[in-house]
C-alpha cells in the first residue's frame, strides 16, 4: 500500500460555467505524485494550474466545475467525499500554501491563535497545548524568538515572515500532502531560496509530498524530482525534471527554456535575441480546434490544426502530448 | 433579479416623463383653473382621480406637477453634482489646505439636514420656484464631493495618471481627460439617487409653502392643501403620494440597478 | 554644473532622497534614508540596470529623477538640466528628457481612451511634428512596437499583458525622450511573452540611441539587457561597474548573494553563498555597513563606524566594503 501515489489525478477536466456556455478551462489533466515525492506543475498565469491545485484541495467553486476525471488521495475520490469530510482532510492531511501571505492570514488573530486553531480544530487539542504547539511549530520555520511572535499580528511581520508563518499553519499537522502555489513569486529574489529551502527540508524529514506549483520553470526544475508542464488547460510535458531544461522535448517548453534569460548565457552566446514564442496565450473563448499550441509552434504540421495529440511516451520516462513524438 | 430593478424602474420613468412632456396631450381639464361646482368630487370617469377642494382636475395637476417635480428634480441634482464633482475633484488630486478645507465643508453639510439647510435659505430668498432651485442645489451635494474625492484618491495611484504627469499633461488635462471619464459611473448613481432625493426635498419644501407657488400645481403643495381633507376626500391626498412615492421609488431603483451594471466587481459576480 | 560636452544624458550626484517620518515612540521626526549618497551616469544607447530587494530605494531614485519627490541633498542633471532647479517647474521640458515603463501593464493605459488617443495626445500637447502627420508617427511608433496600424483605434482593454506593455513603450517613446526608465517591465507579464519584450527594448534601445534605466529584481533579464550594473542595499550603491566585472567578478557579499540566490538547473547548487534573513528597514539601518547583520563574510570593522566607502577594483568596477580595503586578519 505504501508505495502506491498520495495523489492521483486521472482525466481531471475543470470548466468555467458562463451562462449556459461551458469554457474548459483544464482539460484531461493526469498525474500522480508518490509519498514523499516533490512534483512541480509549470505554466504560465491562466493555463489552469492554481485551478488544478484548488479542486484537489477541494476548493472550488462556482463558476468553477469538475467536469470530469477523477482526484484520489491515498485511494479514496475526494469528489465523492461530503464537504464535513473533505474539511477533516484539508489542514490535516493535504494543506495548502498560497502566494499572497497577507491575504491567506486573518488580520485580526495573532499568529500564535491561527497556528494553534490547526492543533485544536484537527487535533482536539486544549488552547494551553496548541499555544505550546504553535511556538514549537515557530521554532521550526526559523522564526527568531518564537515565544514572543506568537503574540504578533501579521501586519507586524515581513512578507517572508508571513510566509513563514503560512508554512506553519501548513505544517502543523504533519499532512501527507503540501500543495504550495507560487509559495515564493510575492518575495524578494534573496528571501525566495531560503523559504524554498525551508519548505523542502520540512516536508523531507515528515515525508510531506509536495505539489509544487509555479510559472518559475527554473525554480521548479531545481527542486522537483518531476515537474509537469501545461499550456492552456493542458499537461503538454511531463519529465524527471533533469530532463526538462536540458532536453525539452514538447516545443513549447522548447520555447519557454530558450527564451529565458538565464544567468552566464550572456558570456557564452552575447547579447543576442532571446528566443521568441511568437504569437499569445489563446483565450478560453476561442474554439479549440486541434493542438492547444498550433498557432504558436514552429512545428507545426497539418494535422496538429485539426487533431489533438494524445500523451506519448518519450525517452527518460517522460511523456508529451505532441505528433513529432507520435 | 438585479436586471428586472433595472427594466422596471427604466419603464416607469419613461411613463413619467412621457406623461409629463406631454402632459397637454393626456389631460383634457386646465390643471391650474378651479370649479367650485365640482370641489371635491370621487374619481370618476370626468376627473380620473377625483377633484381637490376647489374642483381643480388632480390626474390634470399630477401630470403638469409632475414637469416641476422631474424638473427641479433634474436641475438640482445636475447642481449639486457640479458643485460635488468639482470639489471632490480638485480637493483629491491637490489635496493639502484645499483638501481640508474641502472635507470640513463637506462634515459641515452632511451635519446639517438638507432640507433643514434649505429652509434656511428659502426663508432669506422667499418662495418661488428660483430660490428653491437655489436653495436645494447648493446644500446636497455633500455624497458627490466625497464619492468623487475617494474615486480621485484611488485612480491617483493608477500608473496611466503618474504617465499623464510624466508626459507633462496639465492637472486639468489629468483631472477632466484621466480620472473623470473613470468616475463616472459611481458618480452617475450616486447622481440618480439623488434626483429622487431633489424630488423629496422640493415636495417636503412645498409642503411647507416655501416651494411651488400656487396654484402652479406641486406635488408637495398638492399634499399641504389636503391635509385638511383626509378623512372626507382621501383621494385628494393619495394620488399625489402614490405619485411621489412611485417616482422617488423609480430614481432610486434605477441607481441601485446602474450600480450593478456599472460595477465591474459586481458584475463578475453577476456571471 | 555639468561639464559642457558631458555625454551622460543622466548624472546623479551624492543624491539624497531623505523623509521625516515620525518616531515610533515619542514625538517628533526622523529621517527615513530613501537613498543615500548615490552618484550613477547613464550615456546615451546604454543601459543602466538598477538591481536590489525592494524597499532599498532603486524606484525612489526613478522618482527623484522625474522630479516626483523632493531631493535632499546632491543633484541630478538630466541631458545636461538641473533636477531640481530647472526640470522641476518645467513639466513639459521633464517629458521630453525622461519617460517610464511601469511594471503592471493593466493600470498604466487610460481604460478610456483609444490608442490613438493614448499616443497621439503626448504629440499634440508637445507640438511635435505637425498636426496632419500626427496620425502618421502613431502608426510608425505602433509598427515600431510591434503592432498593427489596426491597434490605433482599439481601447486598451482589447489587448493582452504584452500587448499593452508595447502600448506603454510606445507612449514613452513617442515624445523622443533622451532617457526611458523601466521599472520591473516584464515581471507582470508571462514567461512566454517576456522574451518579446526584452528583445523589443534592446533593439529600440540600439535603433533610436536612447538611455535606458533598467530598475529589476531579476538578475537574468539585468544581465542580459545592461551594459552597466549597480546594486543597491538600503539606499546605497553597494556595487556598481561593467556587466561583465559585476557577473564574472561580483566583489560585494551582497551582489554574490543575489547572484547565488537565482535557481539555476544547469548550474551546481551555490548554497554556500547564500545570506540569510531579511532586509532590515530603512528606519533603522544597522551600524557600520547596513549589510553587515546578514554578511557571510562579516568581521570587526563592518559593525561599526561609518559605512564603507567605495573601492575601485578595476577601471570600471568599484564595491562599498571593507574585505576589498583591508584584509580581515586570519
Amino acid at each position: 500500500m505504501s508505495d502506491a501515489p498520495i495523489l492521483d489525478v486521472h482525466d481531471l477536466s475543470i470548466s468555467l460555467n458562463v451562462g449556459s456556455r461551458m469554457l474548459p478551462a483544464v482539460r484531461n489533466v493526469s498525474f500522480t505524485i508518490g509519498r514523499g515525492e516533490v512534483f512541480g506543475l509549470v505554466g504560465e498565469s491562466g493555463c489552469g494550474k492554481s485551478l488544478c491545485a484548488l479542486t484537489i484541495a477541494g476548493l472550488i467553486r462556482a463558476p468553477m466545475q469538475v467536469s470530469g476525471g477523477e482526484i484520489r488521495f491515498d485511494g479514496v475520490d475526494i469528489n465523492r467525499l461530503s464537504s464535513a469530510n473533505m474539511r477533516r482532510l484539508r489542514g490535516d492531511r493535504i494543506s495548502m500554501i498560497f502566494q499572497e501571505p497577507m491575504t491567506a492570514l486573518n488580520p485580526l488573530m495573532t499568529v500564535g491563535d491561527q497556528i494553534g486553531e490547526m492543533f485544536v480544530l484537527h487535533r482536539g487539542m486544549s488552547g494551553n497545548d496548541a499555544r505550546l504547539r504553535a511556538i514549537e511549530a515557530l521554532d521550526m520555520v526559523q522564526v527568531p524568538s518564537a515565544a514572543r511572535r506568537i503574540r504578533d499580528y501579521p501586519h507586524q511581520l515581513s512578507g517572508g515572515m508571513r510566509q513563514r508563518i503560512m508554512i506553519a499553519i501548513a505544517l502543523a499537522c504533519d499532512p501527507e500532502l503540501l500543495i504550495a502555489d507560487e509559495p515564493t513569486t510575492a518575495l524578494d529574489v534573496t528571501i525566495q531560496a531560503e523559504i524554498v529551502e525551508l519548505v523542502l527540508d520540512l516536508c523531507k524529514a515528515r515525508g510531506t509530498a509536495v505539489l509544487m506549483i509555479s510559472h518559475d520553470l527554473g525554480l521548479v526544475a531545481r527542486i522537483c524530482n518531476r515537474v509537469a508542464v501545461m499550456y492552456s488547460g493542458q499537461i503538454v510535458e511531463q519529465r524527471p525534471s533533469s530532463a526538462i531544461f536540458t532536453d525539452p522535448a514538447h516545443p513549447y517548453t522548447r520555447g519557454l527554456v530558450a527564451s529565458l534569460p538565464r544567468l552566464g548565457r550572456r558570456l557564452t552566446e552575447g547579447q543576442t535575441r532571446l528566443a521568441e514564442i511568437p504569437g499569445v496565450v489563446p483565450s478560453l473563448n476561442e474554439p479549440r480546434v486541434g493542438c492547444q499550441f498550433h498557432a504558436r509552434c514552429p512545428e507545426i504540421m497539418d494535422r496538429c490544426r485539426t487533431t489533438v495529440p494524445d500523451n506519448t511516451q518519450i525517452a527518460n520516462g517522460g511523456l508529451a502530448r505532441c505528433f513529432l513524438y507520435d | 433579479m438585479l436586471r428586472s430593478n433595472l427594466s422596471v424602474s427604466l419603464a416607469v420613468l419613461a411613463t413619467v416623463i412621457i406623461l409629463a412632456v406631454f402632459a397637454p396631450l393626456f389631460t383634457t381639464n386646465d390643471p391650474t383653473a378651479g370649479n367650485l361646482m365640482y370641489a371635491g368630487e370621487p374619481p370618476s370617469l370626468q376627473f380620473w382621480f377625483g377633484t381637490d377642494e376647489q374642483g381643480r382636475d388632480i390626474f390634470s395637476r399630477i401630470l403638469f406637477g409632475a414637469r416641476i417635480s422631474l424638473m427641479i428634480g433634474l436641475t438640482v441634482q445636475m447642481m449639486n453634482t457640479l458643485i460635488g464633482v468639482c470639489l471632490g475633484l480638485t480637493a483629491g488630486y491637490f489635496g493639502g489646505w484645499w483638501d481640508e478645507f474641502v472635507q470640513s465643508l463637506t462634515n459641515l453639510m452632511l451635519s446639517i439636514p438638507t432640507v433643514v439647510f434649505a429652509l434656511a435659505l428659502m426663508t432669506v430668498l422667499g418662495p418661488g420656484i428660483l430660490s428653491l432651485l437655489i436653495a436645494l442645489g447648493m446644500t446636497d451635494w455633500a455624497y458627490s464631493c466625497r464619492i468623487s474625492r475617494a474615486q480621485v484618491l484611488s485612480l491617483k495611484t493608477q500608473n496611466y495618471v503618474q504617465a499623464a504627469q510624466t508626459l507633462g499633461y496639465s492637472g486639468r488635462h489629468i483631472m477632466f481627460r484621466e480620472l473623470l471619464p473613470n468616475m463616472a459611473g459611481p458618480l452617475i448613481v450616486v447622481a440618480t439617487m439623488g434626483i429622487g432625493s431633489a424630488i423629496m426635498a422640493e415636495a417636503s419644501l412645498s409642503f411647507l409653502g416655501l416651494g411651488v407657488v400656487p396654484p402652479a400645481p406641486s406635488w408637495g403643495a398638492m399634499l399641504s392643501s389636503a391635509r385638511e381633507q383626509m378623512m372626507v376626500a382621501p383621494w385628494i391626498a393619495i394620488f399625489p403620494g402614490l405619485a411621489l412615492f412611485v417616482t422617488v421609488l423609480a430614481f432610486n431603483l434605477l441607481g441601485d440597478g446602474l450600480r450593478d451594471v456599472l460595477d465591474p466587481q459586481g458584475k463578475a459576480n453577476g456571471t | 554644473m555639468t561639464p559642457p560636452g558631458d555625454p551622460a544624458v543622466l548624472r546623479i550626484d551624492n543624491l539624497q532622497v531623505h523623509y521625516a517620518v515620525p518616531k515610533a515612540k515619542g514625538f517628533g521626526k526622523r529621517a527615513l534614508k530613501a537613498v543615500d549618497d548615490v552618484s550613477l551616469s547613464i550615456r546615451a544607447g546604454e543601459c543602466l540596470g538598477l538591481v536590489g530587494e525592494s524597499g532599498c530605494g532603486k524606484s525612489t531614485i526613478a522618482q527623484a529623477v522625474l522630479g516626483l519627490v523632493p531631493i535632499s541633498g546632491g543633484s541630478i542633471s538630466l541631458g545636461g538640466h538641473d533636477v531640481a532647479t530647472t526640470i522641476r517647474n518645467n513639466r513639459m521640458m521633464q517629458a521630453r528628457l525622461a519617460q517610464m515603463v511601469f511594471q503592471d501593464p493593466f493600470s498604466s493605459l487610460n481604460p478610456r481612451q483609444t490608442i490613438r488617443q493614448i499616443l497621439g495626445g503626448p504629440l499634440a500637447l508637445h507640438d511635435i511634428g505637425e498636426a496632419d502627420q500626427r496620425n502618421d508617427r502613431v502608426i510608425d511608433m505602433l509598427r515600431k512596437v510591434g503592432l498593427k496600424a489596426e491597434a490605433a483605434d482599439r481601447r486598451p482593454h482589447e489587448f493582452s499583458g504584452g500587448q499593452r506593455q508595447r502600448l506603454c513603450i510606445a507612449r514613452a517613446l513617442i515624445v523622443e525622450p533622451k532617457l526611458v526608465i523601466c521599472d520591473e517591465p516584464v515581471s507582470a507579464l508571462d514567461v512566454s511573452i517576456r522574451a518579446q519584450i526584452i528583445n523589443l527594448l534592446l533593439e529600440l534601445k540600439g535603433e533610436l540611441g536612447i538611455a535606458l534605466l533598467m530598475i529589476s529584481h531579476d538578475l537574468g533579464v539585468v544581465e542580459h539587457m545592461s551594459d552597466r550594473i549597480a546594486v543597491m542595499y538600503l539606499g546605497r550603491i553597494v556595487e556598481e561597474g561593467g556587466w561583465r566585472e559585476i557577473f564574472t567578478a561580483p566583489s560585494h557579499p551582497y551582489t554574490q548573494a543575489l547572484i547565488s540566490a537565482i535557481p539555476d538547473p544547469m548550474k551546481p547548487d551555490t548554497a554556500s553563498r547564500r545570506m540569510t534573513g531579511e532586509a532590515p528597514s530603512a528606519l533603522d539601518p544597522p551600524q557600520g555597513c547596513a549589510f553587515h547583520p546578514r554578511c557571510t563574510t562579516v568581521f570587526a570593522p563592518c559593525r561599526s563606524g561609518q559605512a564603507p566607502a567605495f573601492t575601485r577594483i578595476t577601471a570600471d568596477h568599484q564595491a562599498r566594503c571593507h574585505l576589498l580595503s583591508e584584509r580581515p586578519s586570519l
